[in-house]
């Protein structure tokens, strides 16, 4: 059963999240993300820092305590939205919580950027860690979203051009398949989940086209959608997926695949949590970031 | 010199890192208390004995083997250090704390086990459990935080044998030790692809929940009517004018080619109207700006 927080908070979410996807249009929603990121304060006890890759922003978050661990972190949004605050919130938890310094990537967004500049943006952000020194071993991966299916699609890339890979990966409500073809959960949370309730279907305004640059085609590529790849040889990985959200199966799916290609890969169905529910103030939250701080002190001991 | 310094560097890092890897196993274990203990209250006969197990180990484990090891190394350092050592006295003195924490959770899961009908009991044990995760975690962070990277610095190359000489028990998950612990073991090296995560609730927290689904269902039924009368108004204004284009002129509706003239001069008028007041208005405001200038 989840909290009374829980409950509540996501109810207000839910209608935050129609407001922004109402009548669907990037430039409108960015605004709606805007004023309500605006609402959202600045993380405290942390420190950040701009270090600004070649093509896209990036920030560290640092805790001022003494580590070698980092973890980069992606944002979701859709791959068409930022709510940089909120994300400066995730970080400065899971910064906490995995006692790292967290270097949150602001790859460039479609559709003015469309697939793939936002992962080259993701790659480059990772090789920039190895190139400052830190090692692969050091370097745990994550993102929510759009953010987690970018951080799946990074390490298949990184596997494909035979990189160091890092120590491991997290993703938070991943978008893993962008044909959503697979899994029974996206009819039965159709009426719930505002993800494919509001937009999907309209050409003009789905994000994933948005993403591909209206390329249907591309939605079938592994870097789009991880769980269509061959996940052998990849680090360990945990996903972390709310137990109300349609993306529930395509979470489970990736595990069981991975795990199938010899991956050591976990996931969490949290009960009753909405998409991405790190970003409010539950105790699920919480437990949650708990659960993400031991996997980064696992993988980086 | 340079070459002294570097080895003791790496004999510190390989004691440290020893130790680090100790925390990644304790991670294991919080990591499944999280995810499992709320399952003690609904159905403990399936994970009890693993938490005996779990339990069992990080306090035997911590007792004889990995406190030992860093108290020896937090007594060093708060012997080298001044600033460090009240943080290494701290941290030391809360072995002891988890180590009674630890057992009294051991005799309350005996408890349980002697009598699983006890619902009251099988909560005040999750909720040991996740009390005992959260403050195994706070301690691990700060060790790793505020000692751990500074001993390198503190330590010399004697500390680091004295310490390693001193530190020779072995660790329990690791050497065959799968008879004593054959859950835990096989838990860790199996691992599992899917855990559901459930979180505490309360009598109060359900009936909210259940009303917030309530009111939820019927916000969703009040969005779905306002839609349909939304589309259904829009289809009727279109059959609507559909059904005015479509009408015949003929000479028997003369009223409607009235209505149809009227209408459009009634277009005209309201043009016109907008038309002479936009003009009004800009003259309008001119003279206002003109009369607000004192003396113009």
């Amino acid at each position: 059963m989840p909290s009374i927080q829980s409950q509540l908070l996501s109810r207000l979410a839910d209608q935050a999240m129609k407001t922004i996807f109402r009548d669907f249009n990037v430039d409108k929603a960015r605004s709606r993300l805007a004023m309500i990121d605006r609402l959202n304060p600045a993380p405290t006890g942390v420190q950040i820092e701009s270090r600004d890759l070649s093509s896209c922003a990036a920030e560290w978050i640092r805790t001022g305590r003494n580590t070698d661990r980092v973890v980069m972190y992606l944002p979701g949004g859709a791959w068409v939205l930022r709510s940089p605050n909120t994300h400066r919130g995730i970080a400065a938890k899971l910064a906490k919580a995995a006692n790292v310094d967290v270097l949150l990537v602001f790859y460039r967004l479609a559709p003015e950027h469309p697939f793939p500049a936002g992962l080259q943006d993701c790659i480059e952000g990772y090789e920039t860690l190895l190139r400052d020194g830190v090692k692969p071993s050091r370097i745990v991966i994550g993102g929510d979203s759009a953010g987690g299916n970018l951080a799946l699609a990074t390490l298949l890339a990184l596997r494909d051009g035979n990189a160091p890979l890092p120590a491991g990966a997290f993703a938070l409500s991943p978008c893993t398949d962008m044909s959503l073809e697979e899994g029974g959960a996206r009819m039965a949370m159709r009426e719930f989940d505002l993800l494919i309730s509001e937009v999907e279907g309209r050409i003009d305004a789905d994000p994933r086209l948005l993403y591909t640059g209206g390329n249907a085609d591309v939605l079938d590529h592994p870097y789009a959608s991880p769980l269509r790849g061959n996940l052998a040889g990849l680090c360990p990985l945990l996903l972390q997926v709310g137990g109300a959200e349609f993306l529930v199966d395509q979470s489970t799916l990736f595990a069981d695949k991975a795990r199938a290609a010899g991956v050591d890969a976990e996931v969490e169905v949290w009960e009753g949590q909405p998409h991405v529910w790190h970003v409010m103030p539950f105790p699920e939250a919480n437990q949650a970031f708990d659960h993400l701080g031991d996997f980064v002190r696992r993988c980086c001991p | 010199m340079k070459n002294r310094t570097h080895t003791v560097r790496e004999t510190s890092e390989r004691y440290v890192r020893g130790l680090l890897e100790d925390h990644a196993r304790f991670s294991r274990v919080l990591t499944m208390i999280g995810r499992d203990a709320r399952r003690l209250v609904d159905a403990p006969s399936d994970v009890l004995p693993l938490f005996a197990e779990a339990v069992d180990y990080v306090v035997n484990f911590q007792n004889v083997y990995h406190h030992p090891r860093e108290e020896i190394m937090f007594s060093r350092v708060g012997e080298k250090s001044e600033s460090l050592a009240a943080a290494a006295k701290k941290l030391a003195q809360e072995h002891g704390g988890t180590a009674y924490a630890g057992k009294e959770l051991l005799a309350l899961i005996e408890h349980v086990s002697r009598a699983p009908g006890e619902r009251a009991g099988r909560e005040q044990l999750a909720k040991g459990l996740e009390r005992f995760a959260r403050s195994m975690r706070s301690h691990i962070a700060q060790e790793e935080d505020l000692l751990y990277s500074q001993v390198w610095i503190e330590l010399t190359r004697r500390d680091w044998d004295k310490l390693i000489g001193q530190a020779a028990a072995l660790d329990p998950l690791d050497h065959d030790h799968s008879a004593k612990y054959p859950l835990l073991v096989r838990y860790v090296s199996e691992g599992r692809t899917r855990s559901d995560v459930t979180t505490e609730s309360s009598p109060f927290g359900e009936a909210l929940g259940s009303a917030m689904d309530r009111i939820g269902t019927l916000l969703d039924g009040l969005a779905v009517i306002d839609r349909t009368m939304s589309r259904q108004r829009k289809e009727a204004c279109a059959l609507a004018r559909k059904s005015i284009r479509a009408m015949p002129i003929i000479p028997a509706l003369q009223p409607m080619d009235s209505v149809r003239a009227g209408m459009q001069s009634a277009g005209e008028f309201a043009s016109a109207y907008r038309r002479w007041f936009r003009e009004w208005n800009a003259l309008y405001s001119r003279s206002d700006t003109a009369t607000r200038r004192p003396h113009a």
